[in-house]
């Protein structure tokens, strides 16, 4: 089950031949809106009895059951595993990701050492690479501080919008 | 025969194009923005490349994005669908410059029929009728009230950068004339960065014929008849059918000899359409000519019973088309009707949103062209076409009855359509008679109007 797809199940055919299409479609529009009401992420199950028809809501999310609000960018809030999901990963990296379409490029000029490397430490706003696209040289910053624990795109390479470029395990 | 073909393009268009590349072998890469992510034609593709976020000027309409995209896709080649690049001469310049073939026409022909005056004026020589009017810019107000006073009122005024209904004015009388002039001068300065105004005669009830052409890098032009889009609402096209049912025998091969003769003179290459606008009187003059694919091109497809898309794409590869204008038959009716996310009754306002529910027609006689699936989200960024339902048959008659059973099949849940509106315009009596002309949709609107006091 996806994180962002409440799984609104309509009642087995087979075993309710009673209900209406018509009713299915207002159940299943009801189920909605509770899932909306209830908002996103929260729900771990839900369970609604319409007479002979049943509906069935389960949540699989990925982030615990927090008291605060959900945010916005998951991975840029360090997740408390220990809570409620034991077997989750430790806290993801952040990816860093190309603002716009044009050739990346890790260091400064040919023969220049790469801004960064990995393993090494950076900080918020320090500049991780270049993307040039058509003669203009556009900086890319790391969004947090933290360790470099991988660079996904070689030298030269032309990367797509959003491409994630290096990952930071955030500090 | 290409090997990697990028389309820059979204919706149902990048579909059709996807298609046609698929049955022909060639490996297609869509170029495509964050919201289109989730997209039909980004699960047909081989491949994707996102080109940047949803707004088009960063995405559909970025040349360096685009062209990044195909050095990153390995693409020989690029479709631009239409809108968007299609008929950007500086973006077709800069492909061929960076060794990619655009797939269209030469640059140097859309920035000619880019340019309005220019185009009138090629066209006009070329032996194309044109409205009568300005052989260039007007110097001035003095200018156009001279010109308007000698063609005779109403007059149209129109921005030589304009097209697609933008930056133009309908003059009626010598007292709009100062009005008009500032206004439709300073948007088009504003809209196009380039306010040259020309002035051309108005035609009051006229209907708006167009010729779909092909021509080949070997000389071969020709024609594959008219198609009838006077259909229209806010200068945009709802209903397209061909033959056209108002054009006796004569006028149709006039039209069509002047398209094949105006796009000859210039050596135009690839798909092409001129558009003309036909006064009551039997009068038909060019109004311009897209240089590229257009929406309703299926209607031609199914009457010629020939692949459009696949056309351009082997005269882009310069092979030259293995039939004469002779061996062209053009059989039956087809008629097209757009469904659109709008609201018919909020003066055509577009709408965003999920298509909860989506039962599509089909059956004998029935094309739907579409990218829409259950679930689809449609985006705030483009426009409302949600589907193109083409029906055909022997006759008109036929073809009617077979649209009409089609659009009755069509259900689209969660947002609003123009799906009962297409289908009351297709019980009216004018439209049914054929004789229906450009102000057909604000007299059914009147229609409404009436009936609801």
């Amino acid at each position: 089950m996806s994180d962002n797809q409440p799984d609104a199940t309509g009642p087995n055919s087979p075993t309710n031949p009673s209900i209406s299409d018509a009713e299915l479609d207002s159940a299943i529009e009801g189920v909605r809106s509770v899932v909306e009401i209830v908002g996103q992420g929260s729900i771990s199950r839900l369970k609604l009895d319409y007479g002979a028809l049943q509906v069935e809501v389960e949540y699989a999310s990925e982030l615990p059951a927090a008291t605060s609000p959900q945010p916005p960018q998951p991975v840029l809030i360090p997740a408390s595993p220990a809570e409620a999901v034991p077997e989750a990963p430790e806290r993801p990296p952040v990816h860093v990701s190309a603002p716009l379409v044009g050739v990346f490029y890790r260091a400064q000029g040919p023969g220049k050492p790469p801004f960064v490397e990995s393993g090494q430490r950076v900080a918020a706003g320090e500049q991780i690479g270049i993307i040039e696209a058509m003669k203009m040289m556009n900086s890319v910053l790391a969004e947090c501080a933290g360790t470099v624990v991988d660079i996904l795109v070689d030298d030269g390479d032309v990367v797509e919008y959003e491409q994630h470029l290096i990952a930071i395990e955030p500090n | 025969m290409f090997d990697t073909v990028l389309i820059c393009n979204r919706g149902e268009i990048a579909v059709r194009i996807i298609r046609s590349c698929k049955e022909l072998g060639i490996r297609t890469v869509l170029g495509h923005s964050t919201a289109d992510r989730e997209s039909m034609a980004a699960w047909l593709a081989d491949d994707t490349v996102c080109l940047g976020p949803g707004k088009v000027s960063r995405s559909y309409n970025n040349v360096p994005a685009v062209l990044y995209a195909c050095a990153k896709s390995g693409a020989d080649a690029v479709h631009p669908g239409y809108g968007f690049l299609s008929e950007d001469a500086t973006f077709a310049r800069a492909c061929e410059q960076s060794g990619i073939k655009f797939i269209g026409p030469a640059a140097e022909h859309i920035a000619l029929m880019g340019d309005k005056i220019a185009a009138r004026n090629a066209m006009g020589a070329a032996g194309v009728p044109v409205l009568p009017g300005s052989d260039g810019p007007l110097a001035d107000l003095g200018h156009a009230r001279g010109l308007a006073e000698q063609i005779g009122y109403p007059v149209i005024l129109k921005a030589a950068a304009g097209g697609g209904g933008r930056g133009i004015a309908i003059v009626r009388s010598p007292a709009e004339l100062e009005d008009a002039y500032t206004v439709t001068k300073s948007t088009a300065g504003a809209l196009f960065s380039d306010d040259r105004l020309y002035l051309e005669k108005f035609v009051t009830d006229g209907r708006h014929i167009e010729v779909q052409l092909l021509a080949d890098e070997h000389g071969t032009v020709l024609h594959l008849g008219e198609r009838n889009c006077s259909v229209q609402r806010r200068q945009q096209k709802l209903v397209e059918e061909s033959p056209s049912p108002c054009l006796d025998p004569l006028l149709r091969e006039q039209l069509c000899d002047a398209a094949v003769a105006g796009a000859r003179s210039i050596g135009y290459v690839s798909a092409g359409t001129f558009e003309f606008l036909v006064g009551p009187d039997g009068a038909a003059y060019f109004i311009e000519m897209n240089t590229r694919i257009q929406v309703e091109h299926p209607v031609t497809e199914v009457c010629a019973g020939l692949d459009l898309i696949e056309w351009m794409l082997r005269i882009a590869c310069g092979e030259k088309l293995p039939f004469t204008q002779d061996d062209i038959r053009l059989s039956g009716h087809a008629v097209e009707a757009r469904i659109n996310a709008e609201d018919a009754t909020r003066d055509w306002a577009g709408c965003s949103g999920r298509v909860s529910g989506l039962v599509l027609p089909g059956g004998p006689r029935i094309r739907v062209d579409t990218h829409v699936f259950p679930g689809y989200r449609v985006p705030p960024f483009y426009d409302s076409l949600l589907a193109k339902v083409i029906a055909f048959g022997p006759t008109r008659e036929a073809a009617l009855r077979t649209l009409e059973r089609a659009l009755a099949e069509f259900r689209c849940d969660g947002l609003p359509t123009n799906i009962d509106f297409q289908r009351r315009l297709l019980r009216n009596e004018e439209f049914r008679a054929g004789h229906y002309r450009l102000d057909l949709v604000q007299k059914l609107l009147a229609e409404t109007a009436v009936a609801e006091l």
